[in-house]
């Protein structure tokens, strides 16, 4: 064979670049077709609906044009819901990812690890209803003098310390709510973590404790990039859930007493204020934070097909 | 290679659950050392071995004060910390279990969650497997961007959509069918599964199709005959997941089965047994375990799907 | 644009004609929904306008026979089981079932199907407030052009039938009732340590003084309850209020002729914070009360020994008392004193709420069931079963199960000046921003202006719509 001076124009195509051009060009689209009517009906239309009603004013009668974004970033009361799901985000995702991937390790390495990955997936499956029962066993407050029926009221109170209003104290309660998530949500990432883990090869691994690598060096310099992609998914995963975040808020504080998060408040404002401007304004608010998370996904997908 | 993971991209997603039988080889079976070396080991393994048990303990004990709770009677847990129900003298019922398992309809109920829930996970399973091949591995305009507005949706608060689905579903007449809390879960479930499907597929190496392509084999045939076994563990995580959320609905049943309560399913009728005060909530210590039992056990059957090796073996023949 | 939200105004007014031949041969001729639909797109209505307007026609034709009636309450439990021990007899004579869904979100879930187009048959609301919102968005059924208007006034007192009517029709029933002006207490530990019961508000403060003195609390008080904390200690000050300014300022406060930022309002609101701010009154308050369940708060006065003496909430607390104390006996055990006097103008004043009956269908079963459950016969099955206490003249007050519960329906029949609960008369709006603010005001009662000042911006909008 004669020798060819590759340029990019002429480079041969990668086999998996030659294998997506198969087929006729309507063909992808018979494929996505289900999916897309799906989404486009039952999510892409109330969306669009919500972008427009975010324009106009509580009750939908007239233009308001950017009024409600406006009110949503001068609004003590909203900007304080803005701080509040910044803090979820920011703890709830990296607890639940760093939780989950030590987890994920440890059980790898112990003979019962069947049992330990299925204690820390039960969580997940107990409804939202059972799970509020569980944590108001754990947050109850009695005050002082009475009989603690709060687990970890009556954990603190032997040590002599005065009982918590875990729920309440402003200092506290958020934190006391993102516990709750990271006992739901941490299986979910322990369970996609697990699964990546089992994919590192073990030479790799063994090599480098020949060469005298420490546990630790290995888990950051061997086991972290090698599965980095699944974290990545993991974590989008739990940005998106924890920008959502509802049911905990909802059930446990109602959003009093400082808890409040852009969908409670959305709720809120839709079903008891019954105003759908400020409300869609929120949710809309919600689409937008989503938007660099999704950049950063197009991104890795693209690198990881240049690779295959 | 020996496996089809390349470690230059390992994106590998939910091969396994609950753990593989087999411990992963590296850990568990270290190499020939000399005997200090070994208790060594034995002592490291010993204190890991802890420290998973007393993970794994925190874990548990919400959980554990719930199952204590639910055979305790009303007026001790309203007084007294679960953890007193543990010391004699013992008071254990098991009213809370009759008052619930005796509700009209709980059977019926648990039927129709059946009913919803069955469909509910296997549509949206399909349809995303579909979508997430072609996401994958076929090249057509605008792709990222039509995926990218997919999986942003899934920020979409539930309760956003409610009012206008509804009015579409009242409009095609199916309101209070199963028909439309089974499309209902589908738009629902649909981002979060090709997202992960997506991902998945998408880390597979291309070699995989070359031989397939040569032999001139069709879409449909590449998918069903080399992509869903090798998927098999993706889509049993998936599976668990949806079928979880599903199971556990309150929120779309309640609106979307509203006017059929000879529908309803099992988290609508539990609602049922506690009064508009809230005030006999002990009900629910027992309903969530008895809601719990089928999720857990779709969890343990599908467990035997995430053993490793699966992948390597079919990659190889 | 999708307007599902608002009704099909944007019909042009030339299509006119044809929409109302297309309603004329649904309505008459059986038009099989499907064809409604295709008539109507065809037409250039949207799907949502369309739907609206199939919504509509059912709404006023009634030519079907239906055989069950669907039903949203927040009734779960044994309140439930109460209700369909009322609804058996009617299913049996008339042969038309009453499906029945609870949920305690109700506000969400009628708010969601009414503007999905699925209302339910009937809906028993917690709250006036929002029977006036729907019937002012045209929702809701005016029951007069059905039900007998001369048994019903002979049946209920004009206040009642006043707040179930809107623009002079009647579209509520008011069916469960509470009084509001009761203050739990056990006569024996009251007997025991020589305490009177208070018959005006410096007699209570005084005994609150006298039993804090001896090192022991005198209150009980919790209002954590979900999403919807804080409604107890709205109560508190609604009764405060009518007992301080009486019933005139009372209405006027509740239709917003007066801004919450009045004096008198705040005057209520601090008569109350002494209370629950007071000298050592509330073992651990202000974050006791705010972390405490309002049932929970209902069980210091009745334990052995107890840890307080008094707990205010309406008469349902006598239900969590009995579920959690059984042995204790209505009367002795446990009892109620009437809410003290404040200004003797106003002495006896009481406020109470009720949940109301409202239609969204018009068809034989609704009509049917409204018209059974106003009577007294179907009242009296759940009174007989207790928790439940009817304003209904004709119910005989020898059929409350226990000497307690007659007392607290005769209290509330008999009072010389009645006032519904001043929250669920309010638009919801309002009274979710009360029941926050109530919050705000126990945790930090420095911030007591502020409070007021919000929940007067959120009335401002709430009114003027």
């Amino acid at each position: 064979m004669a020798t060819t001076l590759y340029t990019r124009a002429n480079r041969p195509k990668s086999s998996g670049e030659r294998w997506a051009r198969r087929g006729g060009a309507l063909v992808p689209w018979l494929w996505i077709a289900p999916a897309i009517l799906f989404v486009a009906i039952f999510l892409l239309y109330p969306v669009i609906n919500t972008i427009w009603l975010s324009l106009l004013n509580f009750d939908s009668s007239a233009f308001a044009g950017l009024t409600n974004y406006r009110r949503i970033f001068t609004d003590p009361r909203m900007l304080l819901v803005l701080r509040n799901n910044l803090l979820w985000l920011v703890v709830g995702t990296v607890a639940t990812v760093f939780l989950g991937l030590v987890i994920a390790v440890l059980v790898d390495r112990v003979r019962i690890e069947s049992i330990a990955k299925s204690a820390i997936f039960i969580p997940m499956a107990i409804s939202f209803v059972g799970a509020g029962v569980i944590w108001r066993f754990v947050y109850q407050y009695a005050p002082p003098g009475q009989a603690q029926t709060g687990l970890l009221n009556a954990f603190v109170t032997n040590f002599g310390v005065q009982p918590q209003a875990w729920l309440i104290n402003p200092t506290i309660n958020n934190f006391a709510l993102i516990t709750v998530y990271v006992w739901m949500w941490t299986g979910f990432c322990m369970v996609i973590l697990s699964a990546a883990l089992k994919g590192v090869p073990a030479e790799i691994l063994e090599a480098a404790r020949v060469d005298g690598a420490s546990e630790v060096r290995i888990f950051f310099r061997i086991i972290v990039p090698m599965i980095a992609p699944t974290i990545a998914v993991v974590a989008t995963t739990m940005i998106i859930n924890l920008l959502k975040i509802f049911d905990i808020v909802y059930v446990m504080t109602g959003g009093n007493f400082r808890t409040n998060v852009v969908a409670v408040e959305y709720y809120q404002q839709q079903f008891n204020f019954g105003n759908f401007g400020l409300s869609s304004a929120l949710a809309v608010l919600l689409l937008i934070a989503i938007i660099p998370i999704m950049l950063y996904n197009i991104r890795r997908f693209r690198q990881q097909e240049a690779q295959r | 290679m020996s496996t089809i993971v390349n470690p230059e991209d390992s994106s590998g997603l939910p091969l396994d659950v609950a753990g593989s039988n087999e411990p992963a080889a590296w850990a568990k079976a270290p190499p020939p050392t000399s005997p200090g070396q070994r208790v060594v080991r034995w002592t490291n393994n010993g204190i890991l071995t802890f420290i998973v048990v007393l993970i794994a303990l925190i874990w548990s004990v919400p959980t554990f004060g719930l199952f204590v709770a639910s055979f305790r009677p009303a007026s001790a847990t309203q007084s007294s910390g679960w953890w007193n129900g543990l010391v004699p003298p013992w008071n254990f019922t098991i009213e809370n279990y009759q008052q619930v398992l005796r509700a009209q309809d709980m059977g019926q109920a648990f039927i129709n969650s059946l009913i919803i829930s069955i469909p509910g996970t296997i549509i949206p399973v399909f349809v995303a497997a579909f979508a997430a091949y072609a996401f994958a591995w076929m090249k057509f305009p605008g792709r990222d961007w039509i995926f990218l507005t997919i999986v942003a949706l899934l920020v979409v608060p539930i309760q956003m959509t409610l009012i206008p689905i509804l009015g579409i579903f009242t409009a095609a007449g199916i309101t209070g069918s199963f028909l439309a809390i089974w499309l209902a879960h589908t738009a629902f479930g649909l981002p979060f599964a090709i997202y992960l499907l997506r991902s998945f597929f998408g880390a597979l190496p291309s070699d995989l199709f070359e031989s397939a392509t040569i032999d001139g084999a069709s879409h449909l045939r590449i998918f069903s005959r080399i992509l869903l076994p090798l998927a098999v563990p993706a889509l049993a995580s998936l599976i668990i997941f949806q079928f979880m959320w599903v199971w556990n609905d309150l929120l779309v049943a309640l609106i979307f089965l509203g006017g059929s309560p000879e529908r309803a399913p099992m988290p609508v009728t539990i609602a049922n047994l506690v009064n508009s005060f809230g005030s006999n909530y002990e009900v629910l210590t027992a309903a969530a375990f008895i809601s719990m039992a089928l999720p857990l056990l779709v969890f343990f059957s599908l467990q035997r799907y995430f053993v490793r090796g699966i992948l390597a073996g079919s990659v190889k023949g | 644009m999708p307007s599902y939200d608002r009704p099909p105004a944007d019909l042009d007014r030339r299509e006119n004609d044809t929409v109302d031949q297309l309603v004329e041969e649904y309505t008459q001729r059986g038009l099989s929904r499907r064809q409604f639909f295709q008539r109507a797109f065809a037409l250039g209505l949207t799907v949502s306008a369309a739907s609206t307007l199939l919504a509509a026609c059912g709404g006023t034709t009634s030519a079907a026979k239906v055989t069950s009636v669907n039903l949203l309450t927040t009734w779960g439990g044994e309140e439930q089981d109460s209700f369909k021990a009322v609804v058996a007899p009617f299913t049996q004579a008339s042969g038309i079932t009453v499906n029945i869904e609870a949920t305690r979100d109700l506000d969400a879930v009628l708010t969601t199907r009414i503007r999905g187009n699925n209302p339910p048959d009937l809906a028993i609301l917690p709250n006036p407030g929002k029977m006036q919102q729907l019937a002012s968005q045209n929702k809701l059924i005016a029951l007069d052009t059905f039900l007998d208007m001369n048994k019903v006034r002979a049946d209920y007192a004009t206040p009642w039938i006043d707040l179930g009517t809107y623009n002079g029709k009647l579209y509520a029933i008011f069916y469960k009732a509470a009084n509001k002006a009761t203050i739990w207490y056990s006569p024996t530990q009251f007997q025991s340590n020589g305490y009177q019961v208070p018959q005006t508000w410096d007699q209570l403060t005084a005994l609150s003084d006298q039993i804090a003195g001896s090192g022991k609390y005198p209150w009980s008080m919790g209002v954590s309850s979900a999403a919807a904390s804080g409604w107890p200690a709205s109560d508190w000050v609604a009764q405060i209020y009518l007992n301080q300014s009486g019933p005139n300022m009372y209405d006027q406060w509740v239709a917003h002729k007066i801004p919450w930022t009045d004096a008198s309002i705040k005057t209520a609101f601090q008569t109350f914070g002494r209370i629950a701010g007071g000298n050592h009154y509330i073992n651990g308050a202000p974050q006791a009360i705010l972390a405490t369940g309002f049932q929970d708060a209902s069980y210091p006065p009745f334990k052995t020994p107890p840890e307080a003496y008094m707990y205010y909430l309406g008469d349902f607390t006598a239900g969590f008392i009995t579920t959690q104390f059984p042995s204790l006996q209505p009367g002795t055990g446990f009892n109620f004193f009437a809410f003290p006097t404040i200004t003797p103008t106003y002495q006896g004043a009481v406020t109470g709420g009720a949940d109301v009956v409202v239609a969204m269908k018009n068809n034989n079963g609704v009509r049917d069931l409204v018209t059974y459950l106003e009577t007294a016969a179907a009242q009296t099955i759940w009174v007989k079963r207790g928790g439940f206490t009817s304003v209904n003249k004709s119910v005989d007050l020898s059929a409350y199960p226990n000497v307690v519960a007659k007392d607290s329906a005769s209290q509330l029949v008999a009072a010389p000046i009645f006032r519904f609960g001043a929250g669920d008369i309010m638009p919801p709006a309002v009274q979710q921003e009360w029941w926050k603010g109530m919050l705000t005001y126990i945790g930090d009662q420095s911030q007591l202006d502020s409070v007021l000042q919000d929940i007067e911006g959120v009335a401002q909008q709430s009114y003027q719509s």
